[in-house]
């Protein structure tokens, strides 16, 4: 382990410590009173912080082409960045002290007594279920498809090259990745044991956002923490908090702007509604440099920044022109933690948006690809057909295997309360207009929901995780409606919560224990039988530089453990100059020290290619249900080992 | 809060909504098959 790396690492970690209560103050200031709205709320600071320090480095290296994004120089500016947070936070406190007034939650009627237990049990079904998956998670090493092609072979392309560049041509290594930077940060150490943990803080900080975000609604705090429970159940979260994927983070971070938005309709103070809205578009612009589709995401929140005055009326005079000086800070804000991104794609291929190309009438204007050519064109009708009955079916319609995964599912709680509550609303809605915010907040919650739908079955070309927020903005509507339904039955209320929480645990939990008891029983707990990684790769000089033309998610293992290894995957070769094709000219000219290959095998390659078959496992290979593997190494090059930059 | 009346009824429908999972859920019916599997093998 490399001891710089690990100071600047412990160095952030109490930087974020430091930046939460920075943040807690903040919020105190904006007037949350709430609790658990205030530390949700209070992680915007650390979190926008942490991406500023990042991104403030990264724009240097993109300017200057100098690699000069570190984990000592994050630290560094890390703690700056929390210096100017202290300054801002410490006068807004000075300022608010005598002019806040409490924003209280919603009358709500009083819960019937019940015997603790009842409440007790869904907490504890659900605290035993992580607890299983945290234990699993530190007895292996990241998993996730798309973790292991391109989110963490890209921290690691960043930690190698100093500089968060892109690929040109190459989708998915030119995407925002907001969602890496403590990926990144542990790579740089190196600490591989704790990536499959990366994500359990986002859980976490899920659980305290959407219990404020059912409180916004008016319900108690027993039905707040049942909406905690449904919402940590859902498969697609359970396994994300536990693989190396982004959307989860995205999700959290577009949770809280929202909820950032709530408290900005409850506090009076013109100072205070604007921090809570600058604190709103921070946390957008977290989610926003996350993935592209919060392209769409964020603004469904900036419409609602604009509607904001509907949802609590305030004096006719002085909103003329303020819906549009919200949206302008909001939107200020948000590329705070986002223009980098927009800045890459400018510089590095003409496309602020790079790599999602932009078309009018059939006329390229910005170049990039069109999302919608790599997926199945099907009729709306069919679409809906697949759908409509989804949370019931979980049918799983991208991947195979078990069907509760970091892509599919929404777990039997979800499904057992969530859809009753949308219809619930929906009719409601249906006899009454809404009369106070929080029924305003209501139909916010509803709209955005179908709109979720709207955009799985459209623009999300039906992947489930790419709407997880508005997945999980139902979550609430199902927690106002179980606080309805523990006022008149509190016993089968809970007890139906319990159950449901069982099935889904007891399904959800096969998964980690069989991989578990698999590990068990071979007795190997290492990294090379864990990815089934050929014996040669351990022995590869470090910095060797490798072509992956077997499947990408190979990429991560073989980097190797201490990720020396340069490892560029099939996709990235096709973009390179040579266009795809193995010659000995473009081994040479990218200085290729090894080829790993995978059944099916590449048809014949030219006779003259300098390559010496290393390994194959045709014959040898200890699972006989796993692809055969052969490496080949370039001859030309052996022993020419040079510091070398990436591909 | 939006005002939901007949609470009992919609209890009733989160509990069908429950039968149908059991039903119909592809996740239930994998991990029943896995149980099967494993108890063949055992």
């Amino acid at each position: 382990m490399n001891a710089l790396a690990s100071l600047a690492l412990l160095v952030t970690l109490a930087g974020w410590c430091i930046g939460w209560r920075l943040g807690e103050r903040w919020c105190r200031a904006c007037g949350v009173y709430e609790r658990f709205s205030r530390w949700a709320l209070a992680c915007i600071v650390p979190c926008a912080s942490l991406v500023a320090a990042v991104h403030a480095p990264a724009t240097v290296a993109l300017l200057t082409r100098r690699g000069v994004v570190t984990i000592e120089v994050v630290a560094c500016v890390f703690m700056m960045m929390l210096a100017i947070a202290h300054r801002l936070t410490r006068s807004a406190a000075g300022r608010a002290a005598a002019s806040s007034e409490p924003s209280r939650h919603p009358a709500s009627p009083p819960e019937p007594p019940v015997a603790p237990r009842w409440y007790r049990t869904p907490w504890l079904i659900v605290l035993g279920l992580y607890l299983v998956f945290v234990v699993e998670a530190l007895t292996r090493y990241p998993t996730g498809y798309d973790g292991m092609y391109y989110h963490l072979p890209l921290a690691v392309r960043w930690m190698q090259t100093g500089m968060l560049g892109m690929q040109n041509g190459e989708i998915y290594y030119s995407l925002p990745e907001n969602g890496i930077l403590w990926s990144f940060l542990l790579v740089s150490v190196p600490l591989e044991r704790l990536l499959p943990l990366v994500n359990v803080p986002n859980a976490v900080i899920l659980a305290a956002a959407v219990y404020a975000l059912t409180r916004v609604l008016g319900a108690g705090r027993r039905a707040a923490g049942a909406a905690v429970c449904m919402a940590l159940s859902v498969p697609v979260v359970l396994f994300q908090s536990f693989a190396a994927y982004v959307d989860l983070y995205g999700a959290v971070a577009w949770l809280l702007a929202l909820l950032a938005l709530t408290w900005h309709t409850r506090v009076t103070h013109v100072r205070q509604r604007r921090d809570l809205l600058i604190l709103a578009g921070l946390s957008a612009g977290v989610a926003l440099g996350s993935k592209s589709t919060y392209l769409a995401l964020v603004g469904l929140l900036l419409l609602l920044v604009l509607a904001l005055d509907w949802i609590r009326p305030r004096d006719r005079a002085a909103i003329r022109g303020r819906p549009v000086r919200n949206a302008m800070i909001f939107g200020l804000a948000s590329l705070a933690c986002s223009g980098f991104w927009f800045l890459r794609g400018t510089v590095e291929a003409g496309n602020p948006i790079y790599p999602f190309g932009v078309s009018v009438a059939g006329r390229q204007v910005l170049p990039g690809f069109n999302a919608l050519d790599h997926c199945p064109a099907r009729p709306l009708g069919r679409k809906i057909a697949r759908w409509w009955a989804y949370p019931w079916e979980e049918t799983k319609y991208s991947g195979t295997g078990y069907p509760y995964s970091v892509n599919n599912a929404l777990g039997a709680a979800y499904t057992t309360f969530v859809p009753a509550a949308v219809l619930a609303v929906a009719l409601a809605f249906l006899r009454r207009r809404p009369r106070d915010p929080a029924e305003r907040w209501t139909l916010v919650y509803l709209l955005f929901t179908l709109a979720g739908i709207v955009l799985l079955l459209t623009l999300f070309t039906e992947i489930l995780r790419y709407v997880l927020p508005l997945v999980l903005l139902a979550v609430p509507l199902g927690g106002m409606l179980f606080d309805r339904l523990v006022q008149r039955s509190p016993r089968p209320a809970w007890a139906l919560l319990s159950i449901t929480l069982v099935i889904t645990a007891t399904i959800a939990a096969y998964k980690p224990a069989a991989s578990m008891a698999s590990r068990w029983r071979h007795g190997d707990w290492s990294r090379d039988w864990f990815y089934q990684i050929p014996p040669p790769v351990g022995n590869f000089d470090p910095g060797s530089r490798i072509v992956n033309l077997a499947p990408p998610e190979l990429t991560y293992p073989l980097l190797g453990a201490d990720f020396r290894n340069v490892v560029i995957p099939k996709p990235v070769w096709d973009t390179l100059d040579n266009g795809g094709a193995v010659t000995a000219a473009a081994l040479l000219a990218h200085n290729i020290d090894y080829v790993v290959v995978q059944e099916p095998f590449p048809p014949d390659w030219p006779a003259d290619l300098p390559l010496e078959l290393i390994y194959d496992d045709s014959t040898t290979r200890p699972l006989p249900t796993t692809p055969a593997t052969r490496i080949y190494r370039v001859a030309a090059r052996t022993g020419e080992h040079m510091a070398r930059s990436g591909p | 809060m939006v005002a939901i009346p007949k609470e009992r009824s919609w209890l009733a429908l989160c509990a069908l909504s429950l039968a149908a999972y059991l039903l119909c859920s592809d996740s239930v019916r994998a991990f029943v098959a896995e149980l099967g599997r494993l108890a063949t093998r055992l």
